[in-house]
């Protein structure tokens, strides 16, 4: 049995330990550490998906324990694009933040890999109650992310975020409780087999209580209240993660928790899938409602997440094998798309001083590489061809109108025309003739690791915008995972548990 | 095996922590708050394991019937992890009361605009 899975969460969570003692002792010997913690969680990763891609769903049974006794991890097509978006961004976060000022501190490389070791585990894990305990240490990584810079503003959105996000760990844990009580296990697999032993209303009960958790984790309308506030507090560059990662990894929770435990034997499935839809629907204009009246660019992300959180929803939750497939690769574009946006703006705001898009006018002539990026991640997010970002929303709107759901498909189309609006509005300012700008001296980093991620994410956006069929190859399979539950529980206790 | 006046007491005491989450101005009241909801979890899940006239799960030839040791396992972690999370909350209620000099949510917000 290879030890992978088990590595990739044990390498981050020993490299954040370490760190904080070669800290003690000198930042100078930080990257002796950080480098190969980087590259083994990437190795890792890496061995993890091949074998999967080559053969099939693996059971990692942690200290040879088989389920249902002991804990597992459980890795099949579905886990294993989530582990590729943490090990990628998380990665491409040590490369970025090396050559940005602050980031580049000792404590937010431990609260990373903290944060890194935790959304792995928590998307190869088949235990729910291993799920929570990585939920929770992902929400105090991620507060201390926020937190960090120290100063009262930041303190205020850590507090907020640490609190939605406490509230909905005890929502959950409240939900897991319930179904321990019923069934006797906290296995995954075996509690979707003994689910109809629940009675529907505390099935019901847990059922609402776990998807609201990860509703307000995932931020959508109206559970989003945390989600601007610590984005701004956080920085553009931890935003980013938070954004582009963090969400995934809770909608792959959610997902998991939709399709994989409950699935369409329970009551209130599709209930649950079909006030999901109006969610979504809701998110898109609302969020990008907000954005359009937001100033400082890091808000204006923030809420624009807000709103692709609902386009992800409208494929996610339409329950067929398109629609599913569709709503992942809108979530592996706008890890893409927004990490992109975070990190370019971000430059931006260091080149100009301030992160208030009324202030960034004529910055092309000053970072024409990053405005450049921030064009074509712009371009992918509104959804204009040949971006990745068109490929997925059109893949929605297909499987929409395939079940008839006019409505959504009117609400895609109103989000993207604002969502055009706000974007040409700060790209217009940004390329704009502003000799007023040319007064200070900063220009665009353009160190390798400052400029490498970003380009790297152009490449892959005009890429994938090209050929979507290099991603979909993976995410039709991950989507038809998704959906077999049946498939689920066998990969966890054998082909003999299905009968 | 759940008796009905514990669930009565677990749902009360959880609501009661939500309500003060939802309401509470001061910060240092919010965590109170998460507090008593994580109180009413915890009480949850030690009465989950209960089993009447049982002994603690320790292998003893004496005893016929144990008490389930899972909920308990979950129950020390799920506090531990209540421990860490109110402490880092604290921390920042000072942090901000530093900056703010109040802990009053609605007047950070006041003073922020």
């Amino acid at each position: 049995m290879s030890h992978a899975p088990v590595l990739t969460i044990i390498i981050p969570l020993a490299g954040a330990f370490l760190i904080t003692f070669t800290e003690l002792i000198s930042a100078r010997i930080r990257p002796v550490v950080l480098i190969p913690v980087t590259l083994g969680h990437l190795g890792a990763a890496l061995s993890v998906i091949l074998q999967v891609v080559e053969q099939g769903p693996i059971l990692y049974t942690l200290g040879m324990w088989d389920p249902p006794w002991g804990i597992v991890l459980s890795i099949d097509s579905v886990s294993i694009v989530f582990l590729g978006i943490v090990s990628a961004g998380s990665a491409l976060l040590t490369v970025f933040a090396w050559g940005s000022p602050r980031e580049a501190g000792g404590k937010y490389a431990v609260l990373r890999l903290l944060l890194c070791g935790a959304m792995s585990g928590a998307v190869l894990t088949g235990d729910l109650f291993n799920l929570f305990v990585f939920a929770e240490l992902m929400t105090i990584a991620g507060t201390g992310l926020v937190a960090l810079k120290r100063k009262g503003e930041s303190a205020v959105a850590g507090f907020t975020y640490l609190m939605f996000s406490g509230v909905a760990g005890t929502f959950f844990l409240f939900g897991v409780a319930l179904l321990y009580g019923s069934t006797g296990t906290l296995n995954m697999a075996q509690l979707a087999q003994r689910l109809t032993e629940v009675d529907p209303t505390t099935q019901t009960v847990a059922f609402v209580l776990m998807v609201t958790a990860f509703g307000v984790k995932t931020a959508m309308v109206p559970l989003h209240f945390w989600q601007p506030f610590a984005y701004a507090a956080a920085g553009g560059t931890t935003a980013a993660l938070l954004s582009g990662v963090t969400m995934k990894v809770n909608l792959y929770a959610l997902l998991r928790i939709c399709y994989g435990i409950f699935g369409r034997q329970a009551g209130a499935f599709d209930d649950v899938l079909s006030v999901l839809l109006v969610v979504g629907m809701v998110s898109i204009i609302v969020g990008h409602g907000l954005a359009l009246w937001q100033d400082d660019i890091r808000r204006m992300l923030a809420f624009s997440s807000v709103a692709h959180v609902g386009y992800i929803l409208l494929g996610v939750a339409g329950g067929t094998t398109a629609a599913v497939t569709a709503g992942l690769f809108h979530a592996f574009n706008h890890f893409v798309m927004k990490v992109a946006l975070f990190w370019s703006g971000r430059g931006m705001s260091s080149v100009i001083g301030s992160p208030y898009i009324s202030r960034m006018n004529g910055v092309g002539r000053r970072a024409p590489l990053l405005v450049g990026v921030f064009f074509v991640a712009a371009l992918a997010i509104v959804g204009i061809p040949p971006t990745n970002g068109f490929a997925s929303k059109w893949l929605i709107a297909l499987s929409l109108l395939a079940e008839a759901e006019i409505v959504a498909v009117l609400v895609l189309m109103v989000g993207t025309a604002l969502s055009m609006m706000y974007y040409t509005r700060f790209l217009s300012r940004a390329v704009q003739w502003a000799p007023e700008s040319f007064s200070g001296r900063a220009v665009e980093d353009r160190r390798l690791r400052a400029v490498g991620p970003l380009v790297l994410l152009a490449a892959v956006i005009l890429i994938v915008g090209v050929l979507p069929e290099l991603a979909t190859a993976f995410l039709e399979p991950a989507a038809r995972a998704l959906l077999d539950q049946e498939a689920f529980i066998s990969n966890i206790l054998g082909a003999a548990a299905v009968q | 095996m759940i008796l009905p006046a514990t669930q009565v007491v677990v749902v009360v005491v959880f609501l009661i922590g939500l309500y003060g989450v939802l309401t509470c101005r001061k910060l240092i009241r919010i965590c109170i708050s998460l507090s008593v909801m994580e109180s009413g979890l915890i009480l949850f899940l030690v009465s989950l394991g209960f089993v009447e006239g049982a002994t603690a799960p320790i292998f003893d030839p004496r005893h016929a019937v144990y008490v389930d040791p899972v909920p308990q396992a979950l129950a020390l972690t799920a506090i531990v992890i209540a421990a860490g999370v109110n402490a880092i909350a604290l921390m920042l209620a000072v942090l901000a009361y530093r900056h703010y000099g109040t802990t009053d949510i609605r007047e950070i917000w006041r003073r922020r605009a």
